[in-house]
């Protein structure tokens, strides 16, 4: 851990930022005309450019995506122009190397875009904007310097209405997340039209407004107290007068119960926030596992906020959850302190529930080293397998995959865990639900249920195991053999699983085992499958109860059917479905 | 993406129900009649020519 190799690319500029002085004249006669991406479109920039006014350092740069043209130059004129001779076309791309100890991601966040939700009109009507252009608009640095107009006339709006959760909060539209900061920017905005254009009338359509947060209800009163009337519903559809081109919104008022129809001059779209659309690249570089909403998903949400389930890696911003400008500032402060303890560390200690290899047992078959999800196995074919034990988080996956019993997990041991199985099925094992369960979820379901003094049948026998991925097909044979009459297997839900996608190996190992279940004629419904959450004791309880009346429904005969029809594999037999697997991959 | 419309049976209550499937997805499965998520993706069945390959 804490040993980066980072290839960095650095993106030619064209112009040599150490002769250019800013004067502009290179943009004055560039022939081409793009939309301003700064300015969200709302003004054009030249291929020649200053990205944006705070741009440091503080020089042009050429757009080569949209420049005429540079091998062979098409143009040219900038170079012509240009005394300082600062216009490079033969610079290129430099990529540099660096290694590093520790890696924070701070990548932002990507804005929702309104076109598909059609019922706004976000391209249809050139007076509904976004809260994104309202921002350019307002600004002073803005296309217009600060003066607020509408886009179809540039006249100043006097009735202006702001719609929240914009592309939040709706499941429908997979997103069914709180961006967390819209209402207090659109609570922001309001002031600042009222502060800038007294008289000016502001309608919000809301379903909540979240002023969560140090002043931030204060904020919200006196934006109430400026003239600023709250409408809770959001409008069912927004018409444009052809005449005018005033907007006619139609809202069902949920606190009045009254359907009203508002004539605004423009209308602000208050955009929800969206995973950045590199995550995923991001993702795969880090190897770090996503939340069902795509966001980026932490160790542990409570104790280890900032880091990432891959050591050395940290978090800052909205690419692991939203949030506004200040919390983004104290997990920024927190990963720095985190990566700063590490790198300060002479050594670091790791828990000991690492796989360790049998070199005598490996067949060098390799097929260990894909199912880890921390890249901590290495395998070249011809030769051994090796963990690299500080990068090992102890899923056990490679264990439960290994056919030879070569890969141990430090103490969840094959020994151990097959021997929890017999002990627990020696007596009575008819009367009893197996289950094994996850360290982080489902046996802290378990507990939340305890806790919750939530009832469920004493008939299970719960065997806790790091990860669910760490149960074999062994262990689940072996429990059948010993007489369970169902079994279950229990991990984290799919965007919750501590080990990255550790689950997933498990979902198919279940899936091999139905399958093998039913060749020896083996009922496959008595092997279950289930994700419990830590917080989940309901269902816990729940899942409990219908193992509880499988269980009545399997019949002496079929456990004994199940007690000679399942055989313990033999090496012979391991080593051709070992081949088998290979083949196929 | 690629997009199937495939076979699902859940192992708790038999419920046998149809979804959409993307090639490589990494998807969570739920029974929509008891919300269990012992889901059996019910492959279909080999042709004779799959049969024959080794």
């Amino acid at each position: 851990m804490g040993n980066f190799t980072v290839t960095i690319r650095k993106k030619a500029r064209y112009v040599d930022p150490t002769l250019c002085n800013t004067c502009g004249e290179c943009a004055k006669v560039c022939p081409v005309v793009v939309p301003d991406e700064y300015q969200m479109g709302l003004s054009s920039r030249k291929a020649a450019y200053i990205p944006f006014p705070q741009a440091v350092p503080s020089s042009y740069i050429l757009n080569m995506d949209d420049c005429l043209g540079n091998n062979p130059i098409a143009c040219g004129k900038c170079a012509d122009v240009c005394d300082k001779q600062a216009i490079d076309f033969d610079d290129r791309d430099e990529l540099i190397t660096r290694e590093v100890g520790a890696v924070i991601v701070a990548i932002g966040l990507d804005v929702y875009d309104p076109a598909p939700l059609d019922e706004y009109g976000y391209t249809r009507f050139d007076n509904v904007i976004t809260s994104m252009e309202f921002e350019r608009l307002i600004c002073a640095g803005g296309p217009t310097a600060g003066h607020f107009v509408r886009p179809s006339d540039q006249r100043q709006p006097q009735r202006i209405g702001f719609i929240q959760c914009v592309g939040s909060r709706n499941p429908a539209i997979g997103r069914p997340y709180c961006s967390s900061i819209c209402c207090m920017n659109t609570v922001k905005d309001t002031l600042l039209l009222a502060d800038h254009y007294p008289g000016v009338e502001n309608v919000v359509f809301y379903q909540d407004i979240r002023a969560v947060g140090k002043s931030f209800e204060e904020l919200f009163q006196r934006s109430k107290e400026a003239g600023t009337r709250y409408v809770r519903g959001l409008p069912g559809e927004i018409e444009e007068d052809p005449v005018t081109r005033n907007l006619i919104v139609t809202v069902e008022n949920t606190t009045s119960g009254d359907l009203e129809r508002h004539e605004l001059d423009m209308v602000v779209l208050s955009v929800g926030v969206q995973p950045p659309k590199d995550l995923a690249k991001i993702s795969g570089l880090l190897t770090l596992s996503k939340t069902s909403e795509g966001f980026f998903l932490e160790a542990h949400p409570k104790l280890k906020p900032v880091d990432a389930p891959t050591r050395g890696v940290y978090f800052a911003g909205f690419c692991e959850s939203p949030k506004d400008i200040k919390d983004s500032v104290c997990q920024a402060g927190a990963a720095a302190s985190r990566a700063g303890a590490l790198l300060n560390a002479g050594s670091i200690q790791i828990e000991a529930l690492t796989s360790r290899i049998d070199d005598a047992a490996c067949t060098k078959c390799g097929l260990c080293a894909p199912v880890c999800p921390f890249s901590a196995i290495t395998w070249h074919k011809g030769e051994l397998a090796v963990v690299t034990e500080a990068m090992c988080m102890g899923c056990g996956s490679c264990s439960a995959t290994c056919q030879y019993g070569a890969i141990s997990m430090r103490h969840f041991t094959d020994e151990q865990l097959l021997a929890q199985v017999r002990a627990i099925l020696a007596e009575d094992p008819q009367d009893k639900v197996f289950a094994f369960a996850c360290n982080w979820c489902s046996y802290a379901g378990g507990d939340m249920a305890g806790i919750s003094r939530i009832t469920y049948p004493a008939t299970n026998r719960v065997v806790r195991t790091l990860c669910s991925a760490r149960v074999s097909d062994e262990m689940v044979i072996e429990a059948f053999r010993c007489g369970a009459p169902v079994l279950l297997v229990s991990g984290c839900h799919y965007a919750d699983c501590h080990y990255i996608n550790a689950n997933r190996q498990t979902v198919k190992r279940i899936h091999r085992l139905w399958d093998r279940l039913e060749k020896a004629g083996v009922r496959p419904e008595r092997l279950q499958l289930e994700w419990i959450s830590a917080a989940e004791g309901q269902k816990f309880a729940r899942v409990m109860r219908q193992l509880e009346e499988l269980r009545a429904t399997v019949t002496p005969e079929e456990i004994a059917h199940a007690r000679t029809a399942l055989k313990p594999r033999t090496k012979k037999k391991a080593a051709a479905e070992t081949a088998a697997v290979a083949g196929a991959s | 993406m690629e997009t199937t419309v495939e076979s699902f049976r859940c192992m708790m209550c038999g419920e046998v129900f149809q979804e959409s499937m993307e090639k490589g997805e990494d998807r969570e499965r739920t029974c929509p009649k008891c919300r269990s998520n012992s889901i059996r993706h019910l492959k279909a069945p080999r042709t004779p020519h799959q049969e024959r390959m080794p």
